[in-house]
């Protein structure tokens, strides 16, 4: 890192630094990967169980590929609903 | 008081009849003026009575001088001429509250206890007419009535106002002379001139051609006096250059009554099934009422003179009354029955409401009102209210009578009578309107300039028959009743 | 007379004394409203009051149960807290307005008739429009023009219902209203198209996204409590059960999610996420079961305080700021930290995150839906908490106070009053979230729903956290939808462009047209006035003064008229 670039660093309030930021995404990537546990547990039969009512909640990590997934689609579809009904600030002026 | 309730009857007609000439041996006009006031105000109590005594116990038969009828001369009074007579004295005390400051600004000094002389012997005709139950004694009532307006006309400032006495006068002599012929046609054919033992003794003799032509004479004679259509000639001359005070009075009561004579006249004597069912009055009644309505008000439209204006609107209401006696229903004679009552309050008002107008300005041309409304607030609002009254706003009074007589329309499945009777609110918005927008839009500009409010004495009169305007018009259960009490009675049969 | 007072009446009563109200006499008054309407609705226990006869009408002013209580507290907890959040105004036609709108809902909300239900509808929409009004700009103005007519649209609609409903049977008893049909069932069917009105049923809706953003700071806090809970409860209490709102909801719930994440101004987002939210509650209604009709209930709970807690922090933002458009923000939290942490309270609440009042309701209706076999409409609903969680969840508290450059703002943080309404909301956020034993308490079946299950615990933080990392690595890769000025349209569109834009077609093919008719008819007009003048005018031969001769002749000529006329007839 520069000179400058470490003084910003340091001037910066902590939450905005890049550093935090990486730091909290690896916390998050770790606590995901802490949320998978109990599916494991569930497969293997132990301790945790899962109350299901369809079939797909049974797949292993259903909830949280979905969830990934549907947020990604969402933002995605975004994309292509702005084509379509994007329109200047004043179009009802 | 056991005693005059006794006596209500003759009493109502002796008390204003003796203090007429009392009036002229008074001569300061005030005292005149209170005197006037206190007989006025006493005859609307004892016309109160009578309705009273009617409402509790059926018609009352008088006997003058406790000779019996057919022989004597009976005043009788039931829920119909009840109602007028409370509607003349009412009319009659009011505008005499009135007159003191109106004409003075308008009559000569001398001529003062002249006009209260001549105001309450018509005020004693106009009575008469409606409590005796003699023909021949209307005739007599008729003929005091009408000679003392002639007087009170001739009275008015402006130089016409003796040309139109005149031209009434004629006309009005000729009227009652075709009356008085009728009358003795069929006095002829009865051999009396009780009206309830008329109307018994004509049923045999209707077919002959002697009670034919006192039939015509008679229709004649009295659609004159009621200023129908085309026999009003005489009336807008004679409303416009009168003072405003004997305007205010004549307009409101001399055409009603009349129209009470007619109607005791043509249900009460000759009887419902014979004058429409067998001569189809109504044939005439109805289109020359309709006429009366609108040519009156279209010249209304054109008029710049306001009292001329109002003369025609006069006019075209008593065409109303007119197509409601043609429609021979019970909600028609209720309509023309609560039409007499609400228009002697309407026009009396507006009239009155002009009078102000003269005080101050001393004139009625349109041209020269621009802007009054800004200077004479309270004048022109009375003006206001009783013009949405003509046209038939709900509210007011004019607004029930409308809705009755549409009502009777409908109810023959008379349906373009109905649609003409609406038509004829919309003129009357339209001459209604010239006068607001005159008043109101306008800035006040030479005479008007100066103007300002009229003084106590004439608003409170106005805006007491105003506000009866708008009262019986948001309530009008008291007089749409006591309407249609009458009209059932003249409906129910002859005079029993 | 108080027993006989319907719950509501006392907020407007006392809202039409604010103006002569100055300061902190004000400022007490408008708190303590809420507080002493609040005891006269606990004094009142269940059952019927006010039941009078107008005319021919049977009308029940108050029914006070299970159902219509949820409503009424959490009406009279929202009119408090908007209260408190509002103090600071000092227009008073807003103070009337808020609670004047509070008023009629919560009276609404006990309207045990259609008729008394319809005056309070009406109430609600007329009151509600002057907060929309009071931001004073050409914009809401013309936003607040559109509103009401549509609202008042949705009332007459309603009283059309009402009015053949009665016609058909007699009845005007707010109670379930039964089947829909056009041709069978044509009142109770109009009436639901009146609560689908208000409700923000798909194509119906755009006025709230319309609407709420024109509002002032403090307006829009009280109109996202009252109008559209109070159509819930309505479909609630005439239409439970009913099929349709299912698909009805489940569209509900999905569409708004794609406008939120293109649209730019945060409150307008909030007004979708707002549309996102009532679709979960008419799911709620349309399955019908006591646990769903207890999950809309309790959502509709929850759902007014985060929703209130989410508009009070953007309305501080706009306070300070000016503005909520996201392409204009950033890096607010340094200069409003309170906010933001109530902000973000608010978010986690309406993510369903456990421990939050979201969590211990929304699932509620989703469990009911899926023990009633509705499984296309569960996994909409999924999907839909995954969009809830995008555009509530992260997009505002994100680009409310973060964002990804510094905007430059500075401010001071919000007034003391917004602070503690955020905050008493907050904690309650969290209250319900951690202790829902009072809110199921109140729920109008008994509540067998046991929120914290390991699986459910487990199953949802799976859903949200990982929707979340998603959101870390696209923003990351800069993969995000960019937040830029614009205008996205909606079903607005028709009513604003195309209607518009037709009627402009038309008036130029048929402006010439119209003219020329019009000045041909002035002319003939004009003609016929001359023609009557020369008859009727003072010259003319009606108006004027006639030689008595003439008249005499006339009288004669009409006598002799009835005599040949009576001969004819009498003989």
């Amino acid at each position: 890192m520069t000179d400058e670039q470490q003084q910003k660093d340091t001037q910066t309030p902590w939450i905005e630094r890049g550093s935090s930021l990486n730091l909290l995404y690896r916390l998050l990537i770790v606590i995901c990967l802490g949320l998978l546990v109990p599916d494991v547990l569930d497969m293997l039969h132990i301790g945790y169980h899962k109350h299901i009512h369809y079939g797909a909640e049974g797949w292993f990590a259903f909830y949280s590929i979905f969830g990934f997934i549907a947020y990604s689609l969402i933002v995605g579809a975004g994309f292509i609903w702005r084509r379509v009904v994007m329109r200047d600030e004043d179009y009802y002026a | 008081m056991e005693l005059i309730n006794q006596h209500l009857p003759i009493l109502q007609i002796v008390v204003p009849l003796i203090a007429a000439p009392l009036c002229i041996i008074l001569r300061r006009r005030q005292l005149v003026w209170v005197f006037a006031v206190v007989v006025t105000w006493a005859c609307l109590a004892m016309a109160g009575g009578l309705m009273l005594q009617v409402l509790s116990q059926g018609p009352i038969s008088y006997h003058l001088g406790g000779w019996e009828p057919p022989w004597g001369i009976e005043y009788r009074v039931d829920a119909v001429n009840a109602f007028i007579l409370i509607l003349v004295s009412l009319i009659g005390a009011v505008v005499l509250l009135y007159a003191p400051a109106s004409i003075e600004a308008e009559l000569p000094e001398a001529r003062a206890s002249l006009f209260y002389t001549a105001y309450l012997l018509c005020f004693t005709g106009l009575l008469g007419m409606t409590i005796t139950g003699d023909a021949f004694n209307v005739f007599v009532f008729l003929e005091v009535s009408s000679l003392s307006t002639y007087a009170l006309i001739a009275m008015g400032t402006d130089r016409r106002a003796l040309a139109a006495s005149f031209q009434y006068l004629i006309m009005g002599t000729i009227g009652a002379t075709f009356f008085v012929i009728g009358i003795g046609l069929l006095y002829m054919m009865t051999g009396t001139l009780n009206m309830a033992d008329m109307a018994i003794r004509l049923q045999p003799v209707l077919a002959t051609r002697t009670v034919l032509a006192a039939f015509a004479f008679l229709t004649v004679g009295l659609s004159l006096k009621l200023a129908l259509f085309p026999l009003h000639l005489w009336l807008p001359n004679a409303y416009a250059y009168a003072p405003s005070v004997v305007t205010s009075f004549i307009a409101a009561t001399a055409t009603k009554v009349s129209v009470y004579v007619f109607l005791r006249f043509f249900y009460g004597i000759f009887g419902r099934e014979y004058a429409f069912d067998t001569l189809h009055l109504e044939y005439f009644l109805v289109p020359l009422g309709l006429l009366g309505v609108f040519v009156a008000s279209t010249v209304a439209v054109f008029q710049s003179n306001l009292k001329r204006l109002l003369a025609y609107s006069s006019i075209a209401q008593v065409g109303y009354m007119v197509v409601g006696i043609g429609l021979v229903s019970v909600t028609g004679l209720t309509a023309t029955l609560v039409h007499l009552f609400n228009h002697a309050v309407m026009k009396g008002a507006l009239f009155l409401a002009l009078g102000c107008i003269v005080m101050r300005l001393g004139t009625v041309e349109l041209g020269e009102l621009r802007g009054i409304g800004k200077r004479m607030p309270v004048t022109m609002a009375a003006f206001v209210f009783g013009g949405l009254s003509l046209i038939g706003v709900p509210l007011t009074v004019g607004f029930i009578s409308k809705w009755y007589l549409v009502s009777a329309a409908l109810e023959r499945g008379w349906w373009p009578v109905a649609v003409l009777v609406l038509l004829g609110s919309l003129l009357a918005v339209a001459y209604i309107w010239k006068v607001v927008e005159t008043a109101y839009f306008h800035e006040p500009e030479g005479k008007t300039a100066d103007a300002t409010e009229a003084p106590l004495t004439l608003l409170l009169p106005t805006w007491i028959l105003i506000g009866a305007t708008l009262y019986f018009g948001a309530t009008a259960t008291f007089t749409a009743g006591l309407a249609r009490a009458g009209a059932e009675a003249l409906m129910g049969g002859l005079a029993p | 007379m108080p027993e006989h007072m319907p719950p509501g009446t006392l907020l407007v009563l006392g809202a039409l004394l604010i103006p002569v109200l100055r300061g902190h006499l004000r400022s007490a008054w408008l708190l303590a409203l809420p507080l002493v309407s609040f005891a006269h609705l606990i004094g009142l226990g269940h059952g019927s009051y006010g039941e009078i006869q107008l005319f021919d009408y049977h009308l029940t002013l108050a029914r006070i149960d299970k159902l219509s209580l949820v409503w009424g507290y959490i009406f009279h907890l929202a009119a408090f807290l908007c209260a408190l959040y509002s103090l600071h105004v000092k227009d008073p036609i807003q103070h009337m307005a808020g609670l004047i709108y509070a008023g009629s809902a919560i009276a609404g909300a006990f309207a045990g008739d259609l008729i008394t239900l319809f005056v309070c509808w009406e109430l609600t929409a007329v009151s509600s429009v002057f907060l929309i009004w009071a931001r004073h700009t050409d914009r809401s103005y013309k936003a607040g023009l559109r509103y009401l007519v549509i609202q008042v649209g949705s009332g007459v609609i309603l009283l059309a219902g009402v009015l053949i409903h009665y016609g058909d049977t007699g009845s005007l008893a707010f109670v379930h209203l039964g089947d829909l049909s056009f041709t069978d069932n044509l009142g109770p069917t109009l009436i639901f198209i009146a609560f689908g009105i208000k409700c923000a049923f798909p194509f119906l809706h755009n006025w709230l996204q319309d609407a709420y953003p024109e509002a002032t700071a403090t307006g829009t806090v009280f109109l996202s409590a009252f109008t559209t809970k109070l159509s819930v409860y309505a479909l609630a209490r005439g239409f439970a059960g009913t099929d349709i709102l299912i698909p009805i909801g489940a569209v509900m719930t999905a569409f708004p999610v794609f406008f939120a994440v293109i649209e730019n101004d945060l409150r307008k987002v909030l007004a979708y996420s707002l549309n996102n939210q009532l679709g979960f509650m008419v799911v709620g209604v349309g399955v019908g079961t006591t646990m769903a009709i207890n999950g809309a209930a309790s959502h509709a709970f929850a759902h007014i305080l985060y929703k209130a807690l989410l508009f009070m922090s953007m309305g501080a933002i706009l306070h300070r700021v000016g503005t909520t458009k996201a392409s204009e923000l950033g890096m607010l939290y340094r200069s409003m930290p309170w906010t933001t942490f109530f902000c973000i309270i608010g978010a986690m609440s309406i993510s369903a995150f456990p421990l939050f009042s979201g969590f211990v309701t929304k699932s509620m209706t989703l469990t009911a839906a899926a023990n009633e076999g509705w499984n296309l409409t569960w996994f909409v609903l999924l999907f839909a908490s995954a969009g809830v969680l995008h555009h509530s969840g992260i997009k505002i508290p994100f680009y409310g106070f973060f964002g990804h450059h510094d905007s430059g703002l500075r401010c001071k943080e919000a007034p003391l009053n917004m602070l503690l309404a955020m905050g008493i909301t907050a904690f309650l956020c969290v209250g319900i979230g951690v202790f829902p034993e009072p809110l199921y308490g109140i729920l109008p079946y008994p509540v067998e729903f046991e929120p914290y299950t390991a699986s459910h615990v487990v199953t949802q933080l799976q859903l949200l956290v990982f929707a979340l990392l998603a959101f870390a690595f696209l923003a990351r890769r800069h993969w995000e939808t960019p937040e830029l000025p614009c205008t996205n349209v909606d079903t607005d569109v028709v009513y604003r462009k195309l209607i518009p834009s037709l009627i402009r077609g038309f008036n130029g093919i048929a402006g010439p047209a119209r003219d020329a008719f019009i000045a041909g008819g002035k002319r003939a007009a004009a003609q016929c006035v001359a023609y009557a003048h020369s008859h009727h005018g003072p010259a003319g031969v009606f108006g004027r003064t006639w030689l008595t001769s003439s008249a005499v002749l006339v009288i004669v000529a009409l006598l002799s008229v009835y005599l040949l006329f009576a001969y004819r007839s009498g003989l």
